[in-house]
């Protein structure tokens, strides 16, 4: 027989939404609270993530990753929480039922609330379909990140990074601090992916080539990469002939994107948005399916842990308080500008967040709430860029009487380059 | 150390492991040398996983005569091997008139009850994935899909436990007659036999030439591959073949028995050595593909590769004694159906063996394989009992494909172990799921230390170059002076 | 790891990272003052200032930790580091190996290189118990 256990929380995930919605639980009222973490600690993508850039908006200080984990992680101490690591959830039905296993056994949960917060994984080099041979020596950056952090093994001794996103500035200055030759980060889009602050501290200040309007059309190497075939792109990503040349390393670091981990959710029926690639939510991470929050990335890529804390911090509370849901009163989507719009859901107004993920680099940007084909509230940005959501407070946001579709665009002054 | 033996198998592919394993129910010292870490890392590791049923039969050759042989073999296989093919059915697709005359063929060779040719209406109801403009369908409910190494690993474990001897790394450079023996040399070191089987697929041209025999040349024809997230699993329930062309049985889609979805493979001539994909390959497939189904979700590709089909100008089976040394023989051409006839073959070959001198006597006992249990295919009561009987069962390591602890332990400890991240992959799965390893390569490297007793420099992908890490942090490791 | 000879010239054009504007500046050392131009803000100006007098860095690594659950222990300056001597930094921190336990937030070098600053743990890691962990 399995362990059979009746909850009032399970959280799927261990990490700083997993962490975050688990104490504000407790904080609100719940007490029979699990955690499944199938790590053998809590922290998640945070201890690996040993750089700064963490807690400047939740603690005022910029932490590193570990150190932003360890905050909640010692919070525990004062709750019973019951934390189980190493607990691996297997299936969630729609009725919330989990089922979980580790090395003590089969666990079945009975909860009233379940909070998922498993994160994301990495798009691969079968995923972006890159043509060559099937090499050692091709990670995806955040594997190559754990890899060097937490286990302290070096990759590769040359190095060719694809996606000028964070993850990929962040190991190109780590591995280079290391030892290991950065040869070049390549980037498809013609302006850079990631943070300005990375752009100048990971490539500038150790030289590493920043190749925009470029990218990987074919990989070298029998046993081992031996190079790549780099190329120049057009407006349409499509190599222009004749630009082609071969980048010589022995490693290939992929970049490319993160893809919210909803598997579990599928299995639970629970409706996935296309643009945001996790469960459709509302201003408390509440699922469309009673009694199921998804908060962090699994329910959109986020960039900052600080917004993952605060938005987990709404689930856990939602999911203690037990209250009864008001109707969807606005539905968000992301038009003109905009990549992303998370909540899609909107109830109420008084409280929450609202965040907005341009799609491109605007400067004097110009955020346009659009109902019914009116504009009912305008917000300016000197600059926006894709990789930094914009976060807005509901009530600061002069929402239109009747309920109804809203959408998002956001219009300004293009940024090329950098 | 033992060098010499009744047999020596050359090459461990599914053609050579199953010779081994047919063997090994006699009373023989048999040694199979590969030159890889494993066994299943040539043309066996890259190929559809097809069991053709005999409607796919090319009457006339000594593929189709070994082809036939071969499937009488599955219910000794399933028994002895505790390995089950997964019947799937196949669809060949008309999508022209003048093609329904290829289907009707395909009735008449197959001759099963069961196989009949349908109407577009209900090939659709079938497959309602399957292009509109089909205009009947030859609809054969015995094909059957394999994984190719799971088939190749059972073949091998099943002459592992029956005392087959496996040395790898162990490249043949040449055969030197001896007093009636003959000596096979290696990278390493020499044995001896009086039989030797050269199976070495892309390679087996290659050492008959070294045994001073003659062989038409061989042409290396590669076929590239997509292969489709589990979410795809109901794209479609059978094999769905074209009407094939002259060169090949043509661009075909079949579901893997792990619940992915498999679209392949072209036919282009190519180098031995060269497996990597290319974009007007992949292009060809695409096209191919879109013809059986037009909405094939090409974005829920989780990997890309391609395999190479040693062929010869005769498109057959190519089985001979050597004319310089008795006893010696060699199998060229193994293309398809190599994986479906591959028991075939072996019963073939052993009889060519006995025809040279080869002695036969029949073991009283032979030890069958029961299959390591797959925690994913466990049901909630049987993965119970697992964890307790061993808490490592417990230990999800592999998310995507749901591998535990237990099972990538035994799959470094088996017979013959697996010494690669890529052996692994071939016997548990790790890495094969739609994460492609960027989850569980986090953890298997300290288990694969742990167990096989080895440093981070020792830790490869496949080949002994194929290294997966080049040193440690805040340490120097001589990677060169490590890898020698 | 080299230190690039652009981080020692007498002028350079620096990209603003004070915040998300990315301001592009003109910055030229004049004796020990810094002429600025492009700036919008006074932080951009301190931030030119700082980048030609005395480039400082934030310094994250992770060092050998023995008998840990473990086998690194992150660590970083607890303020930013002087860059002309970060690679010495790397270079020393490749000879210090430390014992398990450690507490985040510990001081594992005191006054690095001289240069005021201390490095601590930025994770509590607990000693492996005697079973392997995996």
């Amino acid at each position: 027989m399995p362990h059979c256990i009746d909850a009032d929380v399970v959280v799927i995930g261990g990490g700083p939404a997993g962490m975050a919605s688990a104490l504000s639980a407790w904080n609100h009222g719940a007490r029979r609270i699990f955690l499944l973490e199938r790590g053998s600690s809590l922290g998640g993508i945070l201890n690996q993530c040993i750089h700064p850039g963490f807690g400047l908006q939740v603690f005022g200080e910029e932490l590193t990753g570990p150190e932003y984990a360890e905050r909640y992680i010692k919070q525990f101490a004062h709750t019973s929480v019951e934390l189980m690591t190493r607990t691996t959830v297997l299936d969630l039905t729609p009725s919330k039922k989990i089922m979980a296993v580790n090395p003590h056994g089969v666990w079945e949960f009975d909860s009233h609330s379940v909070i998922l917060s498993m994160g994301c994984r990495e798009k691969t080099r079968g995923m972006i379909m890159i043509p060559g041979t099937r090499p050692a020596g091709i990670y995806t950056a955040g594997l190559a990140q754990y890899l060097v952090n937490v286990e302290g093994y070096l990759p590769g001794k040359k190095v060719v990074i694809l996606g000028s996103g964070d993850i990929g500035l962040i190991m190109a200055r780590r591995l280079t601090l290391e030892g290991v030759d950065v040869e070049a980060v390549v980037e498809a889009r013609p302006s850079l992916s990631g943070l300005i602050r990375n752009y100048v501290q990971c490539l500038l200040d150790f030289e590493v080539p920043l190749l925009l309007s470029h990218t990987i059309t074919n990989i070298f190497g029998k046993e081992r990469v031996d190079g790549v075939m780099i190329s120049q792109v057009d407006d349409c990503w499509k190599p222009i002939p004749g630009t082609e040349r071969v980048l010589e390393c022995d490693t290939l670091l992929l970049s490319v994107g993160l893809i919210p981990e909803n598997e579990i959710s599928r299995k639970a029926g629970i409706p996935l948005c296309d643009f945001s690639r996790g469960p459709f939510v509302d201003e408390n991470f509440a699922t469309d399916m009673e009694g199921l929050y998804a908060c962090g990335n699994v329910a959109s890529v986020f960039d900052l842990v600080d917004y993952v804390t605060l938005v987990s911090e709404r689930a856990g509370r939602a999911a203690a308080e037990k209250r009864a849901r008001d109707t969807v009163k606005y539905w968000m989507t992301p038009g003109s500008g905009a990549g992303l719009v998370i909540p899609q859901r909107i109830r109420q107004t008084g409280d929450g967040m609202l965040f907005i993920r341009p799609n491109q680099g605007f400067r004097e940007a110009q955020i346009h709430f659009i109902s019914q084909g009116k504009v009912f509230d305008r917000k300016k940005a000197p600059v926006c860029r894709p990789s930094e959501m914009i976060r807005y407070d509901l009530k600061n946001i002069r929402w239109p009487e009747e309920g109804g579709e809203v959408t998002v665009e956001i219009a300004g002054n293009p940024i090329e380059g950098m | 150390m033992k060098t010499n033996y009744d047999l020596i198998v050359v090459g461990g592919g599914v053609v050579g492991c199953a010779i081994a394993w047919y063997l090994s129910h006699f009373e023989l010292d048999i040694l199979l040398l590969e030159k890889e870490l494993d066994v299943c890392e040539g043309v066996s590791k890259a190929n559809t996983g097809i069991i053709h049923s005999l409607s796919y039969l090319t009457p006339g050759m000594i593929k189709g005569d070994l082809h036939r042989r071969a499937l009488l073999w599955f219910p000794r296989i399933e028994k002895e091997l505790d390995f089950h093919p997964l019947v799937t059915g196949a669809l060949t697709v008309a999508l022209t008139d003048e093609e329904i005359e290829y289907l009707q063929s395909l009735k008449a060779i197959g001759g099963y009850e069961d196989a009949g040719i349908l109407g577009p209406g209900e090939v659709k109801a079938l497959e309602p994935a399957l292009n509109d403009k089909v205009v009947a369908a030859y609809f054969d409910p015995n094909a059957a899909v394999v994984s190719p190494f799971r088939l190749t690993l059972a073949f091998a474990e099943g002459a592992a436990l029956n005392g087959v001897d496996f040395q790898f790394e162990s490249k043949v450079t040449g055969f030197i007659s001896q007093r009636g023996k003959i000596e096979v040399l290696t990278e390493k070191r020499s044995f001896t036999s009086s039989f030797i089987v050269n199976t070495a697929g892309l390679s087996s041209n290659h050492l008959a030439q070294l045994s001073g025999d003659r062989v038409p040349k061989l042409q290396a024809y590669k076929g590239e591959y997509f292969l489709l997230d589990k979410e795809c699993r109901f794209l479609t329930r059978r094999i769905l073949y074209p009407v094939p062309t002259e060169i090949s049985k043509g661009i075909l889609i079949a579901p893997t028995p792990e619940g992915n979805i498999l679209a392949g493979p072209n036919f282009e001539l190519t180098d031995a050595d060269d497996t990597g994909t290319t974009q007007s390959g992949l292009d060809e497939v695409r096209t191919g593909v879109r013809k059986l189904i037009p909405t094939f979700p090409f974005d829920q590709t989780i990997q890309i590769f391609a395999g190479i089909r040693p062929t010869l100008p005769e498109r057959d089976f190519l089985i001979f004694s050597s004319q310089k040394h008795p006893g010696l023989i060699h199998l060229c051409g193994i293309e398809s159906p190599g994986l479906t006839a591959s028991p075939g073959i072996a019963e073939y070959v052993v009889d060519l063996l006995v025809q040279k001198g080869l002695s036969l006597k029949e073991k009283n006992h032979v030890v069958f394989r029961k299959a390591f249990p797959i925690f994913h295919e466990c049901d909630w009561q049987k993965r119970e009992e697992l964890i307790a009987q061993d808490p490592d069962w417990g230990q999800i390591i592999c998310r995507c494909e749901e591998v535990t602890l237990a099972e990538i332990k035994h799959a470094l400890k088996m017979n013959p172990p697996a010494q690669t991240m890529d052996g692994l992959k071939r016997r548990v799965r790790v890495t094969a799921g739609r994460c492609q390893g960027s989850f569980c390569e986090m953890h298997l490297p300290s288990i694969i230390m742990d167990i096989l007793g080895c440093d981070s420099h020792h830790l490869v992908k496949s080949g002994k170059k194929s290294y997966l890490f080049a040193g440690e942090t805040k340490k120097v490791v001589n990677i060169h002076a490590a890898l020698h | 790891m080299k230190l690039p000879e652009t981080l020692l010239k007498e002028c350079k054009t620096l990209i603003c990272t004070a915040c998300p504007m990315g301001c592009s500046l003109q910055a030229k050392k004049s004796g020990n003052e810094v002429i600025v131009t492009g700036a919008r803000c006074k932080r951009g100006r301190q931030y030119a200032q700082d980048e030609m007098i005395n480039p400082k860095r934030m310094v994250t690594t992770t060092l050998i930790i023995r008998n840990g659950e473990i086998r690194r222990l992150p660590v970083r300056t607890v303020k930013p580091f002087p860059i002309s001597r970060i690679h010495e930094l790397i270079e020393y921190l490749s000879t210090v190996e430390v014992e398990a336990p450690i507490q985040c937030g510990q001081i594992i070098v005191a006054n690095c290189l001289g240069e005021g600053v201390d490095l601590i743990a930025t994770r509590t890691v607990p000693t492996r118990l005697t079973q392997p962990v995996r």
